[in-house]
Parts: structure tokens; sequence; C-alpha cells
């Protein structure tokens, strides 16, 4: 009788986490489901029986067809295509981020990372634009990432060293700290969109609130390697990161080399935000609430949570990106005005849920 | 299977651990004992390599503790901390399997379940961490060294246990099942180190006890020879009764009064 209520005491409250394939075939399904949505709408329409039409199945008025075809290649997919690497990559720099931090609260827009990186891209526009007119200019697509990436990594390390003391993290200074370098860099990228006559600079908005528009072949090639390597950096991190969440001595006392983990999360980081925001400027919230929902269905596990992370992140993306084309539709809205009206309420939350811990 | 040569320790201007010279053999089971601020819990990170000495070194399998990779390393020694915070919600199965590190799933199931049931949380595996008590999470914590402590073992023969505190947030009876845990493992090789605050826990556990104060190892050898009111007085500056536990032998005590 005992053993039976000890046993009922001992199940209450029991996790059971669902097996990672089916997880990740769940997601993939879910990406390719919003993709094809994503597909079929925009300012210029395109039902699914004309897509299929696109496609060679089915025939279609050729007229139609072919602007169809157009609309397609040169617009909508490199666009979807864009979001979807944006989604993943901003996803992937905040789990990593709350990995490395030891804090679910951590996103790169939040604290100033996406800021940084912005700004870097930002100088780098009106650097090419003044001094090197010629050869640089027509190169910055592809410097711009870089950039981008330096400008990451330079607020990520600063941050660290502001929030981190003798190995342990405050969540209270590492909010507050971040929001100092987010002011910062947004101050610096205020001041150079009021210098500059740059056209590529005039739209502030694209910095600030973020946006896929003017998307392109081009932009995606930029940054989908940068993609990869943060797909290849997450394999190589998840356990370290698993271990990290038990505190810097047990990750080392359980065979983590904990200062290579830190170098390594913090490039990945960095890479991954810098790419980001290079072709969309700063959006938030997609690095808060994608690992948070995650870890509610399959745990904590950075395993299974970092690919599922880059999967939900860039469904996400292309469901905002696609919100955005259409609710105000033949105008768009911002970006990163939808994921903060969906991000925004749900950091409210947890701040809230976790006040203990931010307790100064 | 761990040695301390001539370990100095220095944080700022204080001297944390002075000349100490310490050898463990598999099989022994020792307690450092000693008053607050006695270095115990130091010297248990320098033995890690949590941290390197000032001055000399520490040798785990005569190798020192800096040359080793942070894996190679926890595969020859594990270490249960004191309290551990938890940042995500984990459950105990996962938390435990982590003593495995990156080996392959399906060997470890094994592992896990013995640990599990060995720390008696059998039926807990598939809670939240955070859901369970100080002292069921102590265990949790246990069960995964000595899971790791299992994969060091199959794969390099015996290792070190080090121990802070272990019993500290602990029922008495999972006191000393965690004691025993680690008695029948040193009874198989391994070298355990413990720090321990109850000097009776500490008799009845170490085959020889280490007593530490201001820094210095002070006295070094069984329990009869270290637990005396001589030591104890001067050590801990109270003034005690030892006895014997009449069966065993073994020294326990009795403090004559809380003073006042």
């Amino acid at each position: 009788m005992s053993a039976l209520a000890d046993q009922g005491a001992a199940s209450a409250g029991s996790v059971r986490r669902p097996v990672a394939a089916l997880v990740i075939a769940g997601l993939v399904l879910l990406l390719a489901a919003v993709a094809l949505g994503s597909v079929t709408v925009g300012a210029a329409g395109i039902p699914l029986s004309r897509l299929l039409a696109v496609f060679g199945v089915g025939a279609g008025d050729p007229a139609i067809v072919a602007r169809d075809e157009l609309v397609l290649w040169s617009i909508r997919i490199p666009r979807i295509m864009l979001a979807a690497t944006v989604g993943a990559l901003l996803a992937a720099a905040g789990t990593a981020m709350q990995g490395l931090f030891r804090n679910p609260l951590a996103d790169p827009a939040l604290v100033g990372v996406s800021s940084g990186a912005a700004l870097a891209a930002a100088i780098t526009i009106v650097a090419s634009d003044r001094y090197a007119v010629g050869r640089l200019a027509s190169l910055s697509f592809e410097i711009l990432p870089l950039a981008a990436f330096c400008g990451g990594l330079i607020t990520t390390m600063l941050l660290y060293r502001i929030a981190t003391r003798y190995s342990r993290t405050s969540i209270a200074i590492f909010l507050l700290g971040g929001l100092a370098i987010a002011a910062l860099a947004n101050a610096g990228i205020g001041l150079l969109v009021f210098l500059s006559d740059d056209r590529q600079l005039r739209d502030i908005t694209f910095w600030m609130l973020g946006s896929l528009g003017g998307a392109t072949w081009s932009k995606v090639a930029a940054i989908a390697p940068f993609l990869a390597v943060a797909v290849m950096i997450a394999g190589f991190i998840s356990r370290g990161l698993d271990l990290l969440a038990l505190g810097e001595a047990e990750a080392f006392h359980s065979g983590i080399a904990v200062e290579r983990l830190k170098r390594v999360s913090i490039v990945l980081i960095a890479a991954a935000t810098g790419a980001a925001v290079s072709v969309s400027g700063v959006i938030g919230f997609v690095g808060i609430v994608v690992p948070h929902l995650l870890r509610l269905v399959i745990g904590p596990g950075h395993r299974l949570l970092l690919p599922a992370s880059i999967l939900l992140g860039a469904s996400l993306m292309m469901a905002a990106d696609s919100a955005a084309r259409v609710l105000a539709a033949p105008a768009e809205i911002p970006i990163g005005i939808i994921t903060a009206v969906i991000g925004a309420p749900f950091f409210l939350y947890l701040l809230l849920r976790q006040r203990s811990l931010v307790s100064l | 299977m761990i040695a301390a040569r001539d370990v100095t320790f220095r944080a700022g201007t204080a001297t944390l651990l002075q000349d100490i010279v310490l050898s463990v053999a598999g099989g022994e089971t020792v307690a450092l004992v000693g008053p607050n601020g006695a270095g115990k819990s130091t010297l248990l990170k320098i033995l890690s390599g949590e941290l390197q000495p000032t001055r000399g070194d520490v040798l785990v399998k005569g190798k020192g503790t800096g040359s080793y990779h942070a894996r190679d390393l926890a595969a020859h020694r594990a270490v249960l901390a004191q309290s551990i915070t938890l940042t995500f919600p984990f459950t105990v199965e996962e938390v435990v399997c982590m003593g495995a590190g990156d080996r392959k799933t399906a060997d470890v199931t094994r592992a896990v379940n013995d640990a599990l049931t060995a720390v008696d949380l059998a039926d807990y595996r598939h809670r939240i961490m955070t859901t369970l008590s100080g002292g069921e999470q102590q265990r949790a914590h246990f069960a995964r060294i000595l899971v790791q402590l299992a994969y060091g073992e199959a794969e390099h023969g015996p290792g070190i246990l080090l121990l802070d505190e272990p019993t500290a947030s602990l029922d008495l009876r999972h006191q000393l099942d965690l004691l025993r845990l680690a008695r029948e493992k040193a009874a198989r090789g391994t070298a355990v180190i413990a720090v321990l605050h109850d000097l009776n826990l500490a008799t009845l556990f170490a085959s020889r006890i280490v007593m530490l104060d201001r820094g210095r190892i002070v006295a070094d050898g069984t329990a009869a020879e270290t637990i005396t009111d001589a030591w104890l007085e001067r050590v801990f500056k109270v003034t005690t009764a030892v006895g014997r536990v009449p069966a065993a032998g073994i020294p326990f005590i009795l403090p004559h009064s809380i003073g006042g």
C-alpha cells in the first residue's frame, strides 16, 4: 500500500520526452507546409492551382504562367528562402545564447548583439560608399555578413565580460548591460543614417525593425554558408551546453573544455546573428520564443533543441514574413513589428515567471 | 593514484593552502576534516584540477592535472560538488545520462538504471530535477557521478572520486547509503576523498582522516590517531568527550556542552 503511494508520488509530475526522430520529422513537415503557404500569398497571390501550373502540373494560361513564374523565381522564392535562413540563424543564435549564458531570457536582438552587428554593417556600407566607390561597393553584399559577424562578435564578447564575474553570469546585469549596448549601437546606427546620403542606409526602419524586402538570390547565397557553419557548430557544442546547465565547474568535472566551449558558442552566436542582421536588419524575439516553445515539448537537451530550433525558427520566420506581406497588402509591415507583437508579451511573461532570478 | 606535491595556493594576498603534501592510493577512503575556512573545499578543487596551485602540483595517475585534456581527466576522476543549480528543466534521467558523456545511448541505459537504483531514485527518472527536494537532487547528481565513474573504470581501470560535503542535504539513511556506495567503490580500487563536516560520519566512513587547519595539514592518520580530545581541542577549539563505539571500536565524538 505504501509502496503504491510512493510510486504515485514519484510519478506525479513525471515528464515523457517525445522521440527525437519524430520531432525532427514533424518540424520538417511543418517547414514544408509553411513554405508552401508562403509561396501562395503576397501582393500577387498565386493560388495552389496556378502554382502547380508553374511546375508543369496541369495546364494554365501561358501568359499568367509566365508572370507567375517570374514572380515566384525572382521575388517570392528568394524571399522565402531568405526568411527561412534568417529565422533559422536567429533561432540558433538565441538557443546557443541561452545555453551559454545559462539564461532563458537571452535573445540576440534584446541584448544588443543584433544592434552591434547592424552598426558594423551600416559602417561598412557607408565606408565602402565613401572610400572605395568602385570595387568594394559592388562587393558589399558579400562582405556585409562578415562585417556584421565582427560587430556581433565584439558585442557578444563585451556582454560576456560585463555579465560574467567569477564564472557566474548575473541575469540582471546581463539584461541591463545588453540594454546599454543596444542603446549605444542604435544611436550609432541613427547617426549614420542621419549623416549618410547613401540610399542603402536611408531607410532606418530597415535596421531598427527589420525587413525581408529586397530579397535576392545573392543575399540568400551570401548568408547560406553561415547557416551551414551554424548547423555544424551546433552539433559540436550541444553536449557541452547541456553540461554547462549544471554550472561551469561541473561541466569541467564532466570532461568539457569549458573555455573552448564558450569561445565556439560565442562565434556561433555572432556568426548567426551577424549573417541574419546583414540581410534583414534587427528582428527581435525569434531567438527567445522558439527555444522556449520547444523546451516545453521536447525538453532542454541541446542535441535535439538546437536542430529543432533551427527548423522551427525557419518556419516561424516564414509565417511572420507572410503575415508582414499580407496584413496590409499591398504595403508591407516591417517584420520586426510582427515578431515584437508576438515576442514581447511572451518575454514579459517569462520575465515575471523568473522574477526571483532577476532580482538585483 | 592522486598526489599533491608541496601545494600552495594563494588567492590575492591570502594563502588558502600551504605546503600540502598528500598522497592517496586506490582503495583508500580519506575524509578531509577541519573547521570552516580551513581550506578543505579549496584543496578538493585543487585535487580535481578545477584550480591550479600557485606552487607545487597535483598528479593524477602520475600526470599533472594541468596537462590533461578535460575529457581525459573526467575519465580518471569524478567530482560531486556541494550544491548545484540547474538552469533548464532537465529530468532526473537526463541529468544522470550526462555522466556518460557522449557514449552511445543504447549502452548508457543500463549504467543509468544501475545508478538510479543505487541512489534509490528509480521511480523518479522522469521527474523534472527542480521539482525534487534538495536531498533528492543531490542523490541524482551522485547517480550521475556513479555513471561517470563506471565508464571511466571500464575504460581506464579504477579512478578517483572526490566528494565535497556529499551528505550535507541528505537524511540519515541516505547519508549512510551514499557513504556506503562510495566505500564500495573504494573496495574495488577507487581512491575516495570526501570533505566531511560530521566527524562521526567521517570516522564511520574513512580509512584515513586528514585534518586541516588554516590551510595546512595538521594531522593525517587513522580515526583512532586523529579523532582525539587533544586534536579536536587544538583544531576545532571545542572540548569533547571522544568515546568508542562498543562493537567496532571506532571513535565517536560528543561535545561537552554548547558552551555559554
